[in-house]
């Protein structure tokens, strides 16, 4: 575990809260949609959260459903 | 890993809309925002890539750009913008309570960028309280969705300023009064124009450029004058109305048929056909539009009567002289029992010979000021013209004109004609305009357009070149100068006449540039539709983010 980790968010309820919405104005690139979906995409990498403050499999599945959640309009 | 510097991209390429859902929790959004977050920071980029400070500052960029919001505060606030613009069930909310809207919003709004566009719209749906409003709505909650993007919201409010300019230069130093007498008037302006100073002169020329052929220009004089005396926002709510009455009915069949069988009446043919078709076309307009101005109601009724009249019993009608003189000077006719004027065997006769009879018809046309009128049909044209892509011709020909003759013309006045020749002056002037008006025509190759240009430049330069030779050719002109014997008198009569000229010949040029900001405005609606539709593909996202509340879990776990 790197302390640069992410700690795991222990103050949602996936029934009760539900989602919101987020939204980002990127350029209009291949290369810059690559980087910002990079990103978010990294949030679906166990690896990247810090295992001291949560489970990090359910962590990473909820990044990936961010990741895979978005929609370009 | 270091990221490598996209390149790809710039500017002009533009921007899209990326959407995420995200768990409601503060940490989650932490989570997610310090993801674009990163972007940002220099050291995570590769130096060998590209160039680190031009990285952040478009990652700096979208960073400022993320919004979060709440599914149901954004439809609440689509709803209420919506209501509050369409005038019909729901009551109008105030602007205060339209900011107070965004401002619950939240994310970052700056509630103060959308006070002009909302006192603005405010102003449109107080004048239309049934237009559908879809533009207006669309770019209102375009803006409200990307507030803190600000090249968005700068691009849009450069097309409304544009637009406002377009309008400004095209009234901007109109005199008031446009009203041409007769050519002693002109005489005694232009003589004004040389004893008191230069804006004197200017006045005349104006009037000679526009005021010459009141028939052609009176369209254009009632635009702007109304527009002098009202304002910019009355002058874009009418281009709304046009739009808005397009989209109910077509006026480019009904108008363009009208005018193309006026244009093309042959005094020494069957005026009969004229009049019948006349008729059925306001008849068509009429149930076209439903209420119509008290102007279009008598050149309604007019026609509908002539019609009847003339074409009654297959052999002309019965009408009586007084009726026929009515119908010339008063628009009207009473009844329909009576007889033609003497030496006529009928009124078909009668208006065969009378080129008055079209010249009335044209007339009443063109003094038909409200829905209907050649004002909305040049306007309705232009929207035609912007939509078959006009619009890059008329920047083509702009930018043609301005770069040759148009520079051309004034430096000739300014450097190579001689002041006491005015007749050398005229004739030089006549072939740069000529030159121009060759290039105009390969700019509009459309008759709609042309027909456009004919009555906002053509017609006025024409009139332009027609005076300037009279004035020639007078002998007063030459007098002035001839008597005019110290250095001084010289020129002052120089100093009139240039800048007289240069003030007509760039008052003309920026009719290109308002038709140009026109079409540039107009162009920008039909963004606005592509933005509206985006808008609902938000709406639906959102919409059904909020109402399954677990849509964005892959297969629904």
């Amino acid at each position: 575990m790197s302390e640069n980790n992410l700690p795991i968010p222990d103050d949602w309820d996936k029934v009760q809260d539900g989602y919101r919405t987020m939204q980002v104005t990127i350029p209009n690139s291949s290369g810059w949609v690559a980087m910002v979906k990079g990103q978010l995409l990294n949030l679906g990498d166990a690896s990247k959260w810090d295992s001291e403050t949560g489970d990090t499999i359910l962590a990473s599945e909820t990044g990936f459903a961010i990741f895979e959640s978005i929609t370009f309009i | 890993m270091k990221l490598p510097i996209p390149d790809d991209w710039d500017e002009s390429n533009g921007y899209q809309i990326m959407l995420v859902c995200v768990p409601r929790s503060v940490q989650w959004t932490a989570i997610a925002k310090g993801a674009i977050y990163e972007l940002t920071r220099g050291r995570n980029w590769d130096e060998e890539t590209g160039i680190i400070l031009d990285v952040q500052s478009v990652a700096r960029e979208i960073w400022e750009g993320v919004c979060m919001a709440t599914c149901d505060d954004i439809l609440t606030v689509l709803n209420r913008i919506a209501n509050s613009m369409d005038g019909g069930n729901s009551r109008r909310y105030t602007i205060p309570e339209l900011q107070q809207a965004l401002s619950e919003i939240g994310g970052g709004f700056d509630v103060s960028d959308f006070t002009d566009i909302l006192e603005f719209v405010t102003v449109l749906t107080s004048k239309l309280p049934s237009l559908q409003h879809s533009w207006s709505i669309a770019d209102l909650v375009t803006m409200a969705m990307t507030s803190r993007f600000r090249a968005s919201q700068l691009n849009y409010l450069e097309d409304i300023s544009l637009s406002q300019r377009g309008i400004n230069i095209s009234t901007g130093g109109l005199p008031n009064q446009l009203i041409y007498e007769n050519l002693g008037d002109l005489f005694n302006a232009g003589a004004a124009g040389v004893t008191g100073g230069q804006s004197a002169g200017v006045q005349w020329l104006w009037q000679v450029v526009k005021g010459k052929d009141i028939q052609v220009t009176q369209d254009f004089l009632d635009l702007f004058n109304w527009l002098v005396s009202g304002s910019v926002r009355d002058g874009i709510y009418s281009l709304d109305t046009t739009i808005d009455n397009k989209q109910e009915f077509d006026y480019s069949v009904v108008f363009g048929d009208m005018v193309t069988e006026l244009i093309n009446a042959n005094p020494n043919a069957n005026l009969t056909s004229l009049i019948t078709g006349i008729s059925g076309l306001t008849s068509q307009m009429q149930s076209g539009l439903g209420a119509v101005s008290t102007d279009l109601q008598s050149l309604i009724d007019v026609t509908g009567e002539m019609s009847e009249c003339v074409c009654a019993g297959g052999n002309g009608c019965s009408c009586g002289a007084s009726e026929g003189v009515a119908v010339f000077e008063q628009g009207e006719i009473s009844h329909t029992s009576c007889e033609a004027p003497a030496g006529f065997v009928d009124w078909d006769d009668y208006f065969t010979y009378s080129k008055s009879f079209t010249c009335w018809i044209i007339g009443k046309l063109v003094g038909v000021v409200g829905n209907v009128s050649n004002y909305e049909k040049m306007i309705y044209d232009f929207i035609q013209s912007a939509e078959q892509g006009t619009h890059w011709s008329v920047t083509e020909l702009y930018n043609r004109v301005a770069n040759t003759h148009a520079n051309i013309l004034p430096q000739t006045i300014r450097y190579n004609i001689p002041v006491n020749n005015l007749t050398a002056m005229t004739t030089a002037m006549t072939g740069h305009l000529s030159s121009m008006l060759g290039a105009i025509e390969q700019g509009f190759p459309e008759t709609p357009t042309s027909t456009i240009v004919d009555d906002y430049l053509v017609n006025p330069s024409l009139a332009l070149i027609s005076e300037l030779d009279s004035l020639a050719n007078s002998g007063w002109a030459q007098n002035i100068v001839e008597s005019a014997n110290s250095t001084e008198a010289v020129i002052d009569v120089n100093s009139w006449i240039e800048q007289g000229f240069l003030n007509a010949i760039d008052s003309t040029y920026s009719e290109y540039e308002s038709l140009r900001e026109y079409f540039k405005s107009i162009t920008s609606r039909n963004v606005s539709n592509y933005r509206y539709n985006k808008i609902s593909e938000i709406s639906d996202f959102t919409d059904t983010c909020y109402a399954y509340n677990d849509p964005c879990v892959g297969g629904g776990s």
